[in-house]
């Protein structure tokens, strides 16, 4: 079996990206590390070129960070990767608690373990406005789920193998944010669970959440929860058919 | 309406018709856009020739007091098809375009991986056995 596979995605991460790789690459020798850089316009892809790790270098700049699943994704799937751990590259994400987020998936207890700050409330909070529509979206996810979810917005996620082919299926059509992410692989069949983790705040430069298109955010996930609700079947089927869940 | 805001209507209609079949034999317009141009056409030149057809359809079976609102209404209607179209050909296209960043990126990096494991030195790397810079460069 191939060891995890740590996918770093980036976007004009030059400050933020050689702390984030040399926090990392203490644990090479555990888990492969792959760059996910989304068309950055400094050096970022280079530094990590120049540092040896394998960087998946998009031509087209693809909106927001969750454009680079599917690359990943993908990436993963082909590869015969069975465990996949997404990690930020603003240096908000801790190398020393990868081992939290990857157990249950390596023990086969949860198919999709997302890291939550939250729980045990160490670390960067995040911002008053982003914490309340995580909450609102933490509630109205663990409603529809069943699962209790506080964090679904963190980008500190670990798939196992069935989410790797299941969600790597679905990602040929678009998923544009973690509320449809969760939700998608909960109509899946998967498991899905939280742990907790400390996180950081980022050294440099905002985060893609201070824009004032940010403020759409909410109705956008609103919309998401629709239309992932409409495709529930779809989704079940999808499922049925790949893996008999 | 009157005769020659008819005809005005008439030759716009035939006019945008023909500059619909121009576009298409020059397969500058894809075919499910000009069904719905053509029909835009279709109906700036029915406005001309079937104005009374219009004009009592808008006022004994819409109910449509003034027949010109007709035209509003359908070019509004039209409006809001095409863009609703278009909303879903764009998002269809964006997910297509994400397709295909993600496989160019990984595609790309293959290719690297392989170019690096197969790269055969040229003789222009080789140094001169005189040791010397032949190239005259330098």
């Amino acid at each position: 079996m191939r060891r995890p596979l740590i996918a770093v995605i980036t976007y004009n991460e030059e400050d933020n990206i050689v702390t984030t790789l040399e926090d990392l690459e203490r644990f090479r020798h555990l888990y492969d590390i792959v760059v996910v850089d989304n068309c950055s316009g400094d050096n970022t892809a280079l530094l990590c070129q120049e540092r040896h790790i394998a960087t998946l270098r998009h031509c087209v700049n693809s909106g927001s960070s969750f454009g680079t699943l599917q690359t990943y994704f993908r990436y993963a799937h082909e590869s015969g990767y069975s465990i996949l751990v997404q990690f930020d590259g603003d240096g908000q994400h801790v190398a020393d608690e990868l081992e939290k987020i990857i157990n249950p998936v390596s023990c086969d207890v949860a198919d999709f373990v997302i890291g939550s700050r939250f729980i045990d409330k160490k670390g960067f909070q995040s911002f008053l406005l982003r914490r309340a529509a995580i909450k609102g979206f933490g509630i109205l996810d663990s409603f529809l789920t069943g699962t209790k979810l506080t964090d679904v917005t963190s980008g500190f996620r670990c798939y196992g193998p069935r989410a790797i082919d299941l969600l790597g299926y679905r990602f040929r059509t678009q998923i544009y944010d973690p509320n449809q992410l969760v939700l998608s692989a909960h109509f899946a069949g998967l498991r899905i669970m939280e742990v907790p983790v400390m996180m950081r705040e980022r050294r440099y430069g905002r985060s893609e959440f201070r824009d004032i298109l940010a403020l759409a955010y909410p109705l956008k996930g609103a919309v998401n929860i629709i239309g992932c609700i409409l495709q529930k079947h779809q989704i079940e089927r999808m499922a049925r058919r790949r893996h008999g869940i | 309406m009157g005769f020659r805001i008819q005809l005005i209507a008439f030759i716009i209609g035939v006019g945008f018709f023909l500059m619909i079949l121009r576009q298409i034999k020059r397969t500058r317009i894809s075919p499910a856009y000009a069904l719905m141009w053509l029909c835009v056409a279709a109906f700036l030149v029915s406005i001309s020739v079937l104005e009374f057809a219009y004009r009592w359809l808008a006022t004994q079976v819409i109910g449509i007091i003034d027949a010109r609102h007709v035209i509003y209404i359908v070019v509004i209607g039209f409006m809001m098809i095409l863009l609703f179209y278009l909303c879903s050909v764009i998002t269809k296209m964006n997910d297509q375009i994400q397709n295909l960043i993600s496989y160019l990126a990984i595609f790309e990096k293959r290719l690297d991986d392989y170019t690096r494991q197969n790269t055969v030195p040229s003789c222009n790397d080789k140094a001169s056995p005189s040791g010397r810079n032949d190239s005259g460069i330098g």
